[in-house]
């Protein structure tokens, strides 16, 4: 899946989990708690909608590596490209 | 030397209050609908999908909370909970306290269910789709102290915070809690009340098969407490908060008085988790009107419990006659649910907001659907239309599931 696609869905993703209203633009080196202001249950919200909206699983101790946009990125490509081999 | 028992006990005055209930938003709105005898019950929306036969209650009317909770995405937020931080907002904006200097208030509101709509959605999703599916936020949403911990924290609000749950007393128990810490000169401010949203149909089923819900499908009439033919109580949603003050703190800040809290007594039944125990109800009663240094004559009006239920209001009836003795049959006795239907942990706090109103206004809000006396309900009910009548010192009622009792005395404000 290209990465643009990918930040999209995610922008959504970070918008359905905020609490607050804010409007913010995103790029892959935005961190998610400084730059998106996502806490720390937001984040746990995160995950569980990123699962749901690729269809993969994401460890504890992955999803500890999450520190900027890129980072979720890049494990959503891994994963979801050997699931598309395994297809 | 000072004697340690000699405790010096500060009055406690209301400098705001708030409500929203089946009538819609603000206190006026209350008031105008409870003296004009005026029913808040209508037919459920959003329960098509359920063939249950009761199909009555004291929903809210549609209202827009985004209006009120502009910055956060309030879909995020247990129901019970937006009611709440509504309902809290409007309370401070009344009581026209500036957040900016003054943080050091405590949050003590009732709830009998909670963050029921988060639990029922956990839940329903753990068994008809496996623990995966989440939904993720159930543990903090769904906690029962999330109603009161998102007020403290939405406000920044820094004193203590909790939610008191006893059942249907809840509203009134946290006001009587509330009272008490700042009469004992714990606490200087607190906001309190009473919140509940359990017109969802997980609780609704449940109270169904707990036969205890009129059968009348008429919205208008279904609700008759003290009537001979009143046959169970209607449930509602609703959400009541007062701010209470230590009345030199309130005076130093120029803070409007609606009224003073003067006494509280809460007792158990210590006898049945449902069956309601006229002897409870009088203990609490008695120890409310010895909290208040007064005797039953001086009594100008009691809000009743009255659910509509045959047992609470034949009990409520009997414990009045045995605290009251001849004098009960002078005291007006009315029951706001006969108009609102029971909003379980909120009735308590809307009562009080009621009591207050009926002292400052003069005039009593009827019990509707008064229409066939019942010889083991005898007292003056004030049925079916409000009455002037000067109101200077009143109990409000409120009597739970589990043996709770909690019973407010309330008075007019008169200054030193």
């Amino acid at each position: 899946m290209p990465r643009e696609e990918i930040k999209a869905k995610l922008k959504d993703i970070f918008s359905s989990v905020r609490t607050k209203k804010i409007d913010i633009e995103i790029n892959e080196d935005s961190e998610l708690a400084e730059d998106l202001y996502l806490d720390s249950l937001e984040q746990v919200e995160m995950l569980f909608e990123i699962e749901n909206k690729f269809s993969i699983s994401i460890s504890d101790d992955e999803a500890r590596e999450f520190k900027k946009v890129k980072d979720i990125i890049d494990i959503i490509q891994v994963k979801t490209s050997s699931q598309e081999r395994a297809n | 030397m000072g004697n340690s028992t000699d405790i010096r006990k500060k009055r406690v005055v209301i400098t705001g209050m708030a409500a929203i209930t089946p009538y819609g938003i603000g206190i006026d709105t209350l008031w105008e609908n409870l003296v004009n005898g005026r029913s808040g019950i209508r037919q459920l929306s959003g329960f098509d999908a359920y063939d249950f036969p009761i199909k009555i209650g004291g929903q809210l009317p549609s209202l827009n909370f985004e209006e009120y909770l502009n910055d956060i995405n309030i879909r995020k937020i247990d129901p019970c909970a937006v009611l709440g931080l509504v309902t809290a907002g409007m309370v401070i904006k009344n009581a026209g306290l500036d957040l900016r200097e003054q943080k050091n208030i405590s949050v003590i509101l009732g709830s009998a269910f909670g963050s029921c709509t988060s639990q029922e959605e956990g839940y329903s999703r753990f068994f008809l789709k496996g623990w995966r599916k989440g939904p993720p936020l159930t543990i903090p949403k769904g906690m029962f102290n999330n109603l009161a911990s998102m007020v403290s924290i939405y406000y920044k609000l820094t004193g203590r915070h909790h939610v008191i749950a006893s059942a249907c007393a809840s509203g009134s128990a946290a006001v009587g809690q509330a009272y008490q810490m700042i009469k004992f000169g714990t606490e200087k401010c607190v906001l309190t009340g009473g919140v509940d949203t359990p017109l969802i149909p997980s609780v609704f089923a449940a109270w169904t098969l707990l036969r205890v819900l009129s059968r009348n499908p008429n919205p208008q009439t279904a609700c008759r407490p003290f009537d001979k033919n009143r046959d169970g109580l209607v449930i509602s949603e609703g959400s009541a908060m007062l701010l209470l003050e230590e009345l030199e703190s309130a005076k130093e800040r120029k803070a409007k008085i609606y009224g003073e809290i003067i006494g509280y007594g809460a007792r158990s039944d210590a006898f049945h988790i449902a069956q309601p125990n006229f002897q409870g109800e009088t203990l609490a009663i008695k120890k409310a009107l010895e909290d208040a240094n007064l005797n039953p004559e001086d009594i100008d009006y009691i809000n009743a419990h009255g659910t509509s239920t045959i047992l609470n209001d034949k009990m409520e009836t009997k414990a009045i006659k045995e605290i009251f003795k001849e004098h009960s049959y002078k005291i007006p006795v009315s029951s706001n649910k006969s108009m609102l239907g029971h909003s379980m942990g909120a009735s308590g706090a809307i009562e009080t907001i009621a009591t207050v109103l009926t002292i400052r206004n003069g005039i009593i809000p009827p019990t509707v659907n008064y229409e066939v006396s019942d010889p083991e309900c005898d007292l003056d009910y004030v049925p079916n239309s409000s009455r002037q009548q000067s109101t200077k010192i009143a109990l409000s009622n409120s009597f739970a599931f589990g043996g709770n009792n909690s019973v407010l005395v309330l008075k007019e404000y008169e200054g030193d």
